[in-house]
C-alpha cells in the first residue's frame, strides 16, 4: 500500500539567536503512515514532536525559519516545494490553542474558510461545511459565533475546519492541552467517531495518555534527542516498553504507572493494564491484596491563614462569587475546582488582592488584600498568574526577582542574596540575564513563581499553574510546590488538573455558581459521584479504577498513586 | 513590495489591533478635546503615529505601517465613524511609509522616524488649519498649535520607537522578518 | 432591499462618493455651503437610513450640540484684531466676545458637523464585512488584507483582557510610580510591551492555522457572499458628486 505520509530522514534545526543552530530536534526521524492509521506521536519534552508535526504541510521549513535535512512527502507532494497553502487540500492540522485558530465570525462561516480559500465551488463549499458540522455535532450551532462556544466547542471547530478540508492526512498536535476536564472528553469523544471510519491517516501528538490510548493504532516514540526509538502497534509497544519509556521521560498512561508502582510491592498485572477499566480488572482477579498505605496524618491546623466571611462579588448585575464562610489553615495545600464560570479565579484574586471590588469580609495574613498597600500585602501573599508573561515587568530574569524587593527599598545587598537563593533554588542561575520573555515555557512559569516568592510570603496563590504544559513541566512546578508546602507555605491552586489535585492537594473546594458546593480531603470529594457529576468533575484514572473494584472494597478510597502499596525507595 | 506573508500581514494586524486596545481611551479622550478645546486636541495628534511607529521599527519591512494602519482602520468598521476613518487610517499609514520609502528603505535610524512624523504632521496641521479655522486665530495661538503638533509628533515617535526597542528585545518578532539569519548550520 | 434604503447601495461607493462633497465643504468660509451639506446629509440619513433608537437619536441631538460646543469653544479663540468691527456681546476682564467671533466659531462648527455627517451616509447604514468584501472586489484590495482584518477583528476581545490582566498583575507586583501624567504614560508602556508581545504571538500562531487551511493558495477565494455594484450606485456617486456644484450655487444665490 503506497504511504499517505511518509518522512524520510528528517531533522530539523531551530535558529538560536546570536549563538546559531540549536541541535537537531527531531533527529533523523523516518515513518510512513497509511490510510487508516491512528499513529500517536510521543516523547519527552523538548525532543521536537511538535516541530515535526509543522514538517507534514510544510510550515516548516518554508515559514518558520529553520532548516530541515530529508523529505517529508505527502499525497505526492514535496512539502519544500509546494506552497503550504497548496498542501491544505493534502494535510489538515489541528493546534493546541482553539482560539489561535479562528479568522471569521460564525461557525460556519469559520469552516467555510478552508474549502473556499481552496477555490471549491460556492454549493459544494457548503455541503463540505455541513458534513464537517454535523460529524463534530455543530450543525445547530452553525449561527453562533465561534467565542460562545466552550474551550471543547471551540476545538471541535477546528477538527471540523480540518474535517471539512477532506484530507487524506490529519495531524492534531497536543489538541486538548488547552482545555477542562469536560472539553478534553468531548474532544477526544469526536475524536474517536471522526476516526471510527479509519478512512484516512491520522497523526496525533497528546500527552493525556489516559483519553488516547484506546484510540490509536499505532505509536511512535521519540527520545530526548529526537530520535526515533520505538515505532510499533500501540499497546503491545507501551505494555512491553513500559520502564524503557519511563526512562526516557515519557508519561505513561496513569493505570500502567499505577501498575509499575504495585510491581515494586510485588503485584504483577500481566499483561500491563493501561486504562483504568484494564487496571480495576487486573486487580479484581488479583486475589488478595495488600491494604493501602496510610497517609500520614497532618498535624492539625493551629493558626488560619485565610479568612472569608460573606465574600461576594459582582459582574455587572451578576454575582459570579457568592461566599459565606470559608477558612484555610496556615500550612493547608487547597485546590481550588469546580467548571468554567464557577468563579475558581475570581476567588484566588480576591484573596491575593488582585482584584478589590468586593463586598465582604476577607483577612490574609492578617491583612485585608483589598485595602492592604500592594507593597505591604506582597509579603503576605503571592500571586501567580496564569500565563506569566503578563506579570514580567522588567528585561532580565535577576532583574525581575529583584524588582519586587527594590519597590520595597530592600538594601542592595541583602536584595543580591535573596535573588542569588531564589535563582538555584528554580534553577535559573545560568539564565540571569536573559530576557525573560526568552525563557522556556517551564522557565517562565518558575520564574513568575519565583516573583511571587522573592517577597517571602507565607500564602502563595496560584491561578492554572499547570494549564497549557506538558506533563513533565508540571511535574517540576509541583516539585516546587510541595516543597513549599513543606516549608510551611500556605498554597491555594486553581486548577483543572484533577491528578495534580488528587496528588498534591490536602483539601479540595469545589465551587459551582460561585458558591462553596464542597470542601474536604481529596478523597472525601472523589468518592462523591454525585458531587462530581454536579461540578463537572472528572476523578483521576486512578480513583475511577479503584472504584470499579469488586473484589477489594478497601480499595475505594484511593484517589493518589502515592497511596498505593509500593516498596517506598528514598527519593 | 515583496511577497506579502500571512506571517507579516498578521504580524502587523495584531500591532494594528493591541495599539488599538491601548490607545481606545486616547480615542475618547481626542473626540471629546477635539470639539472643546483645539488646542489640547494639537498635543495628543502623535498618538496615532505610534502604531506604524512600533509596525515600521520593529518588522522592519516595506508596507509594514501601511498595513497596520489599513487593518486597524478594518476593524474599527463597525463603528459609526469606522468606514469613512479607513481613509484617514490610510494617510497616516502613507505617510509613514514615504521617508522610508524615498530611501529605498534601506535606512531604520531614529531621525528617519522623527523627521517623517514632523513631515506628516506638518501637512496634517496645514490642513487642520483650514478645517478649524485656525487662520481666524490670534497668532499667538496659532504659533502653540504648530508647536503643540510638532512636539506632539516627537514625543509620541520617541514613545513608539522605545515600546518597539523593548518589543524587539522579547524576541517575538524573530523569524516573522526573513533575511537577517546565519546562512546555513554545520553538518549533522 | 429596496431603492429607498442606503443599505441596499455598495458600501464602496457609500464610503467614497462623499469624499469630494467633505473636501468642498471643509474648504468653504462661509456659514450656508456646510449649513446645506450637513442639511442635506441630515435629510438622506432621516429618509433613507432607516434608523432607529440609539443611532436616530445620536443623528438628531449630535450635530445640534456638537455646533453649540463648538461655536462657544473656536469663537473664544478667534482673533479679536479681525472681528472687532462687528458687535460685542459681553465682555469679561480683559476679555470681550465678539458677535464676529461666534460667526466663525459657529462656522467651524458647521463644517465638521457637515463632514461627520457625510461620514454617517456610510458609517449607520453599512455592514462591516461587506464593506471589506466590496473593497476586494471593486478596488482591487488583495483579499489576503482584507480577511487579515476579518481576523483581527477576533483579537480586539481578547487583547482586552489581556490589557486588563496586565494591569492587574503590574499592580500587585508593586508598579505604582504615583499620579500624575507621567507615571501614569510610563505605566502604559509598561502594560504596551507584553500586551503588544503576546499580540504578534498570537498573530504569529494564527498566520500558521490560515496557511495550514488553504489561506493564499490562489490569487482569489470563492465568496459565497458577492456586494453587488448596480445602476442605483451610479446614481448615488452621482448625486454626492453634483452636490459639489450644486450647494456652492444654491448658497451663492441665497446670499
Amino acid at each position: 500500500m503506497r504511504a499517505l505520509l511518509s518522512l524520510d530522514g528528517i531533522s530539523v534545526r531551530h535558529e538560536i539567536h546570536d549563538v546559531g543552530w540549536g541541535p537537531a530536534r527531531p533527529r533523523q526521524v523516518t515513518a510512513a503512515l497509511h490510510a487508516g492509521e491512528v499513529v500517536l506521536l510521543l516523547g519527552p519534552s523538548g525532543c521536537g514532536k511538535s516541530t515535526l508535526t509543522l514538517t507534514v504541510n510544510g510550515l516548516i521549513p518554508q515559514v518558520i525559519g529553520s532548516h530541515m535535512d530529508g523529505t517529508v512527502t505527502v499525497g505526492g507532494h514535496d512539502t519544500r516545494t509546494t506552497p503550504v497553502p497548496r498542501l491544505a487540500a493534502e494535510v489538515a492540522m489541528v493546534f493546541q490553542d482553539p482560539d489561535a485558530q479562528i479568522v471569521t465570525g460564525t461557525v460556519l462561516d469559520e469552516v467555510c474558510f478552508g474549502p473556499e480559500n481552496l477555490l471549491r465551488p460556492a454549493s459544494d463549499v457548503i455541503s463540505m461545511a455541513e458534513q464537517a458540522l454535523r460529524q463534530v455535532g455543530l450543525w445547530d450551532r452553525r449561527h453562533d459565533a465561534p467565542e460562545h462556544l466552550s474551550g471543547g466547542g471551540r476545538q471541535r471547530l477546528a477538527i471540523a475546519c480540518a474535517l471539512a478540508l477532506r484530507t487524506p492526512v490529519l495531524v492534531l498536535d497536543e489538541p486538548t492541552a488547552n482545555l477542562d476536564p469536560a472539553g478534553v472528553d468531548e474532544v477526544f469523544r469526536t475524536l474517536r467517531e471522526v476516526t471510527a471510519g479509519r478512512d484516512r491517516a491520522v497523526l496525533l501528538v497528546e500527552h493525556n495518555l489516559d483519553a488516547a490510548i484506546d484510540l490509536v493504532d499505532r505509536v511512535i516514540v521519540l527520545d530526548a534527542d529526537g530520535r526515533v526509538v520505538l515505532d510499533g502497534p500501540a499497546r503491545s509497544t507501551l505494555a512491553d516498553n513500559a520502564d524503557k519509556l519511563v526512562e526516557l521521560g515519557v508519561w505513561l498512561p496513569a493505570a500502567a504507572l499505577a501498575a509499575l508502582r504495585l510491581r515494586t510491592a510485588g503485584i504483577v498485572l500481566d499483561p500491563l493494564p493501561l486504562t483504568p477499566r484494564e487496571l480495576a480488572a487486573a486487580l479484581d482477579a488479583t486475589p488478595a491484596l495488600p491494604a493501602p498505605l496510610q497517609r500520614a496524618s497532618r498535624a492539625p491546623v493551629s493558626q488560619t491563614a485565610i479568612s472569608v466571611r460573606g465574600l461576594s462579588v459582582l459582574r455587572g448585575p451578576a454575582k459570579v462569587l457568592d461566599i459565606a464562610d470559608l477558612d484555610i489553615g496556615a500550612g493547608e495545600f487547597v485546590a481550588v475546582v469546580g467548571s468554567n464560570g464557577a468563579g475558581k479565579t475570581t476567588l484566588a484574586q480576591a484573596l491575593a488582592g488582585v482584584i478589590t471590588a468586593r463586598r465582604g469580609a476577607v483577612t490574609v495574613d492578617g491583612l485585608d488584600p483589598a485595602t492592604a498597600d500592594p507593597r505591604l500585602l506582597a509579603e503576605r501573599v503571592g500571586f501567580v498568574f496564569q500565563n506569566p508573561e503578563h506579570q514580567f515587568i522588567t528585561s532580565r530574569v535577576d532583574d525581575e526577582l529583584a524588582y519586587g524587593l527594590r519597590v520595597r527599598g530592600v538594601p542592595a545587598e541583602e536584595i543580591e542574596a535573596r535573588v542569588g537563593e531564589l535563582l538555584d533554588r528554580l534553577g535559573l542561575r545560568e539564565l540571569s540575564a536573559v530576557h525573560p520573555f526568552l525563557l522556556s515555557g517551564g522557565q517562565k512559569r518558575r520564574l513568575s513563581v519565583g516573583t511571587a516568592l522573592v517577597t517571602r510570603p507565607r500564602v502563595l496563590v496560584l491561578d492554572e499553574p499547570t494549564f497549557g504544559q506538558d506533563r513533565e513541566r508540571a511535574a517540576e512546578l509541583l516539585t516546587l510546590l510541595d516543597a513549599l508546602h513543606a516549608d510551611g507555605t500556605t498554597v491555594v491552586v486553581v486548577s483543572h488538573d484533577m491528578t495534580l489535585v488528587a496528588e498534591h492537594a490536602t483539601r479540595v473546594v469545589v465551587l459551582g455558581g460561585g458558591r462553596v458546593i464542597a470542601d474536604g480531603p481529596p478523597e472525601e470529594i472523589y468518592a462523591d459521584a454525585e458531587l462530581l457529576a454536579t461540578a463537572d468533575l472528572r476523578p483521576p484514572p486512578i480513583a475511577q479504577a479503584v472504584r470499579a473494584l469488586t473484589h477489594h472494597p478497601g480499595w475505594h478510597g484511593l484517589t493518589r498513586l502515592a497511596d498505593l502499596p509500593a516498596v517506598e525507595t528514598s527519593s | 513590495m515583496k511577497r506579502l506573508t500571512t506571517r507579516f500581514l498578521m504580524a502587523c494586524a495584531a500591532i494594528g489591533a493591541a495599539t488599538g486596545v491601548l490607545l481606545l481611551p486616547a480615542n475618547f479622550v481626542a473626540a471629546a478635546i477635539s470639539a472643546a478645546v483645539p488646542l489640547v486636541y494639537a498635543a495628543m495628534v502623535g498618538i496615532w503615529l505610534i502604531g506604524p511607529v512600533v509596525a515600521l521599527a520593529v518588522l522592519r519591512r516595506p508596507g509594514a505601517a501601511l498595513l497596520t494602519m489599513l487593518i486597524a482602520g478594518i476593524i474599527n468598521i463597525p463603528t459609526p465613524a469606522g468606514p469613512s476613518a479607513i481613509i484617514t487610517n490610510l494617510m497616516v499609514g502613507v505617510a509613514m511609509e514615504l521617508g522610508f520609502l524615498l530611501t529605498l528603505y534601506r535606512i531604520w535610524k531614529p531621525w528617519l522616524f522623527y523627521v517623517t512624523a514632523l513631515v506628516f504632521e506638518t501637512f496634517y496641521a496645514i490642513s487642520a488649519y483650514t478645517f478649524f479655522n485656525i487662520d481666524d486665530m490670534t497668532p499667538a495661538v496659532q504659533g502653540v498649535f504648530f508647536v503643540l503638533m510638532g512636539v506632539s509628533a516627537i514625543v509620541f515617535t520617541w514613545l513608539g520607537l522605545v515600546i518597539a526597542g523593548r518589543l524587539e528585545a522579547t524576541g517575538v518578532a524573530r523569524g516573522i522578518t526573513p533575511g537577517r539569519r546565519p546562512v546555513a548550520p554545520p553538518a549533522l | 432591499m429596496s431603492l429607498f434604503s442606503l443599505r441596499s447601495y455598495n458600501p464602496v461607493v457609500k464610503v467614497l462618493a462623499p469624499v469630494p462633497a467633505m473636501v468642498v465643504s471643509i474648504g468653504s468660509r462661509d456659514l450656508l455651503t456646510p449649513a446645506i451639506f450637513a442639511a442635506v446629509a441630515l435629510v438622506m440619513l432621516l429618509a433613507f437610513g432607516r434608523l432607529s433608537g440609539r443611532p436616530l437619536l445620536g443623528v438628531l441631538l449630535g450635530p445640534i450640540a456638537l455646533v453649540a460646543v463648538m461655536t462657544v469653544s473656536f469663537g473664544v479663540w478667534t482673533d479679536p484684531a479681525k472681528v472687532d468691527d462687528t458687535s460685542a456681546l459681553f465682555t469679561l476682564g480683559p476679555f470681550t466676545l465678539w458677535s464676529g467671533a461666534l460667526e466663525t466659531g459657529l462656522a467651524t462648527g458647521l463644517r465638521v458637523t457637515s463632514v461627520m455627517l457625510l461620514a454617517l451616509l456610510a458609517g449607520l447604514t453599512t455592514d462591516g464585512p461587506d464593506l471589506v468584501r466590496s473593497m476586494i472586489t471593486h478596488l482591487r484590495m488583495p483579499y489576503r488584507i482584507g480577511y487579515a482584518g476579518f481576523a483581527a477583528i477576533r483579537f480586539v476581545p481578547r487583547f482586552r483582557s489581556d490589557l486588563e490582566v496586565i494591569r492587574l498583575a503590574h499592580r500587585v507586583r508593586g508598579v505604582d510610580g504615583g499620579r500624575g501624567v507621567v507615571p501614569a504614560g510610563r505605566r502604559w508602556a509598561g502594560y504596551a510591551v507584553p500586551l503588544l508581545a503576546g499580540a504578534i504571538r498570537h498573530g504569529d500562531r494564527v498566520s500558521l492555522a490560515m496557511e495550514a487551511r488553504g489561506f493564499g493558495a490562489h490569487r482569489t477565494r470563492t465568496e459565497r457572499r458577492q456586494v453587488p455594484l448596480r445602476a442605483r450606485d451610479a446614481v448615488l456617486a452621482a448625486w454626492l458628486i453634483s452636490l459639489c456644484y450644486l450647494v456652492p450655487y444654491l448658497s451663492g444665490v441665497i446670499r
